[in-house]
């Protein structure tokens, strides 16, 4: 019996595992990036509600600026696998010209760093002037590699 | 007897105050160039591209128009040109050969911009180093190749005549029309067309699901569902300054050029200015 368990439990690993090294389908793939990015732009609002004062505590300020850290070395792996753009917003620059993505993939996370590093200073005015320089890498990056809003 | 000393005092008073209204029209029409969005059109991609020396294309349905050079040089550039003649183009569509522009250059907007303004701009682009570098010639479909279909276009489609400001709205609200009707030419792009790619002004910012190259625009009337009308007027203000929507995403493609190089150069007073007119247009149901 004993040993019944042990090979079902080892079974049932070894699929869980292989279910997380399968290629995921282009559809899982792109809800998967678009599941990322709407938690960047989570983060990102909360924060510009406290640096402009409007809602949120600022106590909290650090905890979205650290989710921001979290996030932001996965970047990479979201375009592992190029999409077919029927339901969704990559476009083919990502792929036909890495060098370019990369570089907007380095302004990024060179921009979280940047927040990361004022914030816990608590000074509003680097963390408001550091939280407008990573709205300009959000947004050079969606320039040239996002389709346009569709309605 | 007058004395000569008075008269070198009165000259170079004289000089230097010719000098410093130069230089206010001059610094008043780079903010004028800014608010009007003219470097992302008359500026080719890339780093090493001079500004305003012309030569980018604009892909359209009907073939590519390449941008002029509005640098001064006198052979490739507007040089020689009269204020006239700059008058005519912005308000009339017209160069200075009587001909006809495309629409692919939005006069369609900027025949409201004011004399001063317009005058402003033309002394700043003149203050620019002239460079030397011809535009390529537009390619365009066989059916509009000559500037006679552009009179024909205008005829039916264009309605020159100056911002006219509205007596029982605030100061606020007629310089954000003026910026959003006229200088920023926001209509351009957001703002649906007819079958005959006039503006459909009774539809003022319903987005454009049909823009040339396939793509469309977001609705930024006050619509709260299908426009912007959940967001607040300093909400407008900080995207036009940084491109950040309120729900955190961050805007893009062609946006983002007119957030960078024109709508976060604006003073902010401009920036709440164009807010208060947007929040003021009707709210217009998507497509
Ligand atoms: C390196 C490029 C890049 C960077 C940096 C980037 N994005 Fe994106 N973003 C994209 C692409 C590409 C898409 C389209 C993805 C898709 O549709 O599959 C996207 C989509 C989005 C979406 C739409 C998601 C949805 O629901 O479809 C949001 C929101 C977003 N990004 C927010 C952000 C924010 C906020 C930042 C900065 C903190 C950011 N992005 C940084 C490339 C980037
Ligand atoms: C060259 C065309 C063009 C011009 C000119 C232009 N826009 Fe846009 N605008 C766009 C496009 C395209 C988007 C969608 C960007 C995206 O998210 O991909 C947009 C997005 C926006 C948004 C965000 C709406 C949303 O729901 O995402 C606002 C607000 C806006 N524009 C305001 C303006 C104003 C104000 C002006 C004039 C000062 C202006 N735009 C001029 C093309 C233009
Ligand atoms: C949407 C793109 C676009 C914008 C924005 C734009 N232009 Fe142009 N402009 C053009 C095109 C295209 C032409 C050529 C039209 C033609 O050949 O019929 C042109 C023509 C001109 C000309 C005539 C040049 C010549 O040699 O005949 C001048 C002057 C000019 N633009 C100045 C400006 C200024 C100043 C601004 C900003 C206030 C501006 N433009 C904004 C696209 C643009």
């Amino acid at each position: 019996m004993r040993q019944t368990i042990k090979r079902l439990t080892l079974l049932i690993t070894l699929a869980i595992s292989l279910a997380a090294v399968a290629e995921p389908t282009p559809e899982d793939a792109a809800k998967y990036r678009q599941s990322i990015m709407k938690a960047l732009s989570g983060h990102n609002g909360a924060i510009s509600m406290m640096v402009r004062g409007k809602a949120g505590d600022p106590d909290n300020l650090g905890n979205h600026v650290q989710a921001l850290v979290n996030l932001k070395g996965e970047i990479e792996s979201l375009f592992e696998q190029s999409s077919d753009l029927e339901d969704d917003r990559a476009l083919p620059a990502i792929w036909e010209n890495p060098e370019a993505f990369a570089d907007a993939i380095e302004n990024f996370q060179a921009a979280v760093e940047a927040l990361s590093e004022v914030a816990n200073g608590g000074e509003m005015q680097a963390i408001d002037a550091a939280h407008r320089e990573l709205g300009k890498a959000c947004k050079g990056c969606h320039e040239d590699f996002r389709l346009k809003k569709q309605d | 007897m007058r004395s000569p000393g008075l008269l070198v005092v009165t000259a170079a008073v004289f000089v230097v105050a010719f000098a410093s209204a130069e230089e206010t029209a001059v610094s008043r029409g780079e903010y004028l160039v800014f608010a009007g969005g003219c470097i992302d059109c008359h500026t080719e991609a890339g780093k090493q591209a001079v500004q305003l020396a012309g030569g980018r294309p604009l892909e359209t349905s009907f073939g590519t128009f390449y941008s002029p050079n509005i640098t001064p040089d006198p052979t490739t550039g507007i040089g020689q040109w009269t204020d006239e003649n700059f008058l005519r183009a912005f308000w009339e569509g017209v160069n200075p050969d009587g001909d006809h522009y495309y629409p692919s250059f939005p006069y369609t907007s900027y025949t409201g911009v004011s004399r001063k303004d317009l005058l402003a701009m033309k002394a700043y682009l003149f203050s620019l180093d002239p460079v030397v570098k011809q535009a390529p010639e537009h390619e365009l479909a066989l059916f509009i190749s000559t500037r006679l279909a552009a009179g024909a276009w205008k005829l039916r489609s264009f309605e020159p005549g100056r911002f006219v400001p509205s007596e029982n709205r605030s100061t606020a609200w007629n310089r954000g029309a003026y910026l959003v009707r006229h200088l920023g030419h926001c209509g351009e792009c957001h703002t649906p067309r007819d079958s005959f790619g006039a503006i459909e002004n009774d539809r003022e910012l319903a987005g454009n699901s049909d823009m040339p190259d396939g793509d469309s625009t977001p609705n930024i009337s006050p619509h709260r569902l299908d426009g912007i009308g959940k967001w607040a007027v300093d909400d407008i203000e900080y995207f036009l300054d940084i491109g950040m929507l309120p729900d955190g995403d961050s805007t893009g493609s062609v946006m983002s050029a007119v957030v960078d190089n024109s709508t976060s150069k604006l003073t902010k007073e401009d920036r709440l200015a164009i807010a208060t007119y947007l929040k003021s247009v009707p709210a217009q149901r998507g497509e």
